[in-house]
């Protein structure tokens, strides 16, 4: 009898480790071209800050109207991948803080692409912005440090706008990210 | 073994009774150290806390063209002053926006005994929000209705003696003693709000009619009254709330870049985390030059001990004589320096809990900084450091004193 409570106890405690392992396992780790409907951003495009030569920087010819707004407004599509809703990610990205807790703690953010949404370059469409809440308040470092953001995954959808359709994330941990 | 350590601590304590004078100051010099490090920490934590519970679940705060700290410290803040007005027509184009759930407008500039004025109108009351997303509830009353009615926060109720239904005069300017006073449009208070812990406690609030009734005279006041659809020219700022926070970008952008008139946008918890970003160097110099006066106030300790130590060779000879060994000396000078180091921290925090409750009015009131009573977390751990320290570094005169006992024995040389 009691060996067979103890296969029991064996058997529950295993289930309960290979379970626990295949949670972990079941975090998916995304980029953010995953966010997007088709697999990334046409045209994507990094911001130019200037790094180029000073001589490129003086030239008007570069400066010429139509280069420039091809490069403000890259086509963006817009929607979110439906398939990723309610799974278990890990993102990395930007903090942009909306609700503090004082004593530097942060409870509700916007997790980006890119810091702080850099003002030369457009801001991100909603399918890039994932509106992160956590149950408990966590230290932030600071805006300029990217993070690791892990928990479950939700599409939304505000009115048939397919345009403002974003993410929002239950996040249950924030990691710091290492270069 | 109990009996032992009772023995050790009331030999201690009769010891240290003998030398009064010494043990005081010591204690003395370990209690402001403690306490100045349990203040600094308090109070920063506490501003923090504060400024963070002011302003919740709002999005966007839009004004004139100016920095996000500026903006932030004078809409919400209610700390400097604006830069300059924004147009009713931009105002209600941003309102108007499809991403936009509700908007609050304000309007600022003018003060009721050194209390400043907020025009603004009812959606205040229904969407401003405080610490963890609480609405703004009344005590007293309701929110104004007239063009001459005013609202009040708990503070100003109380520090005025202010009731529901008492007719006051709002001044132009932001002073207690403004000279320009606009005696002839009284406002009659309709409502008094719950205690938030925030600047709205110190504000009187009015509708934005009424904000330009106090500037108006004669014939244009009595049109401010009659007008049914009156509208304001401008006012100073105003908070938005989304409909989905994920076109907080799009939206603060496109304020930003507005046609008509320069606008800045700015996300409240990033303009915060900026201002912790500025006091936050300033916080950490304090910690630091606070942690460097314990130490120095264990380095007194450790000094006092030592000088004491020759002195004391005659006691430590008769304690010997009646049975001591020398290691029951080495435990009576750490356990002394424990002692003192343990009550010294201690009564350096109460010390602390006495100030918060004698300062915690003014605080409140002048910097709007609510300060919290009772031990926290971080008392413990300076307990605990200060502790530590000193039973560390007393491990040196204790030493002094094993070695001492088993050389001098019974012959000392004095």
């Amino acid at each position: 009898m009691s060996n067979l409570n103890r296969a029991i106890g064996c058997c529950i405690a295993l289930s309960l480790i290979v379970g626990g392992l295949s949670f972990a396992s079941d975090v998916r780790e995304l980029t953010w071209d995953d966010l997007v409907p088709g697999g990334g951003l046409l045209q994507q495009q990094q911001p130019d800050h200037g790094t180029g030569g000073d001589e490129a920087f003086f030239d008007e010819e570069d400066w010429g109207d139509d280069s420039f707004e091809e490069f403000a407004t890259p086509v963006y599509p817009s929607g979110v991948v439906d398939e990723l809703d309610g799974i278990q990610a890990k993102l990395p990205g930007f903090i942009v803080p909306l609700e503090l807790a004082g004593e530097g703690k942060v409870k509700e953010f916007l997790l980006v692409p890119y810091f702080g949404a850099c003002i030369h370059y457009p801001p991100p469409p909603p399918n890039q912005i994932v509106y992160v809440t956590l149950d408990e308040p966590v230290e932030m470092e600071s805006l300029w440090a990217p993070i690791w953001a892990t928990g479950e995954l939700k599409t939304q959808f505000r009115g048939s706008d397919l345009g403002s359709a974003g993410y929002t994330m239950a996040a249950h941990k924030i990691e710091e990210y290492e270069y | 073994m109990l009996h032992e350590i009772g023995n050790t601590f009331s030999l201690v304590y009769k010891s240290l009774m003998n030398r009064r004078a010494t043990a005081v100051l010591t204690l003395a010099s370990i209690a402001v150290s403690a306490a100045l490090l349990s203040v600094v920490d308090r109070v920063r934590t506490d501003a923090q806390t504060s400024f963070a519970n002011t302003i919740s679940g709002t999005d966007l705060i839009v004004g004139a063209r100016s920095g996000d700290l500026n903006l932030l410290l004078y809409s919400v803040f209610r700390i400097g002053n604006p830069t300059n007005n924004i147009a009713w027509d931009s105002y209600q184009e941003v309102d108007a926006r499809p991403e936009v759930d509700w908007t609050i407008p304000l309007s600022l500039g003018d003060a009721h005994k050194g209390y400043r004025v907020l025009g603004t109108d009812l959606r205040y009351f229904e969407h401003y929000q405080f610490a963890d997303q609480r609405p703004l509830t009344f005590a007293e009353g309701g929110p104004f209705i007239a063009p001459t009615d005013a609202v009040i926060g708990a503070e100003v109720a109380d520090k005025l003696e202010y009731e529901v239904g008492r007719q006051i005069v709002v001044s132009h300017g932001l002073t207690a003693t403004s000279f320009v006073t606009h005696d002839d449009n009284p406002f009659t208070i309709t409502g008094i709000l719950e205690r938030t812990g925030t600047p709205v406690d110190r504000t009187v609030h009015i509708s934005l009619r009424g904000m330009d009734l106090i500037h108006a005279n004669g014939g244009a006041a009595s049109a401010i009254v009659s007008d049914p659809g009156y509208e304001p020219e401008a006012i100073t700022a105003l908070l938005v709330g989304l409909a989905s926070k994920t076109a907080i970008f799009t939206l603060q952008r496109h304020i930003n870049e507005f046609e008509d008139e320069p606008l800045s946008a700015v996300i409240p918890g990033v303009a915060l985390q900026q201002l912790w970003g500025l006091i936050g160097v300033a916080e950490y110099a304090l910690l630091g030059v606070s942690a460097i006066v314990v130490l120095a106030g264990v380095l007194g300790l450790l000094a006092t001990l030592l000088v004491s130590l020759n002195e004391r060779r005659r006691e430590m000879s008769v304690l010997r004589s009646v049975g001591a060994r020398p290691g029951h000396v080495f435990a009576l000078l750490l356990s002394e320096a424990a002692m003192l180091a343990f009550f010294g921290a201690l009564s350096g925090l109460l010390f602390v809990q006495l100030c918060v409750l004698a300062a915690r009015e003014f605080a409140l009131s002048e910097f709007g900084i609510q300060l919290s009573v009772g031990l926290r977390a971080f008392d413990l751990y300076v307990l605990a450091g200060i502790l530590g320290i000193a039973v560390l570094v007393s491990t040196v005169p204790a030493w002094r004193a094993y070695r001492n006992s088993l050389a001098d024995g019974l012959t000392v040389r004095l």
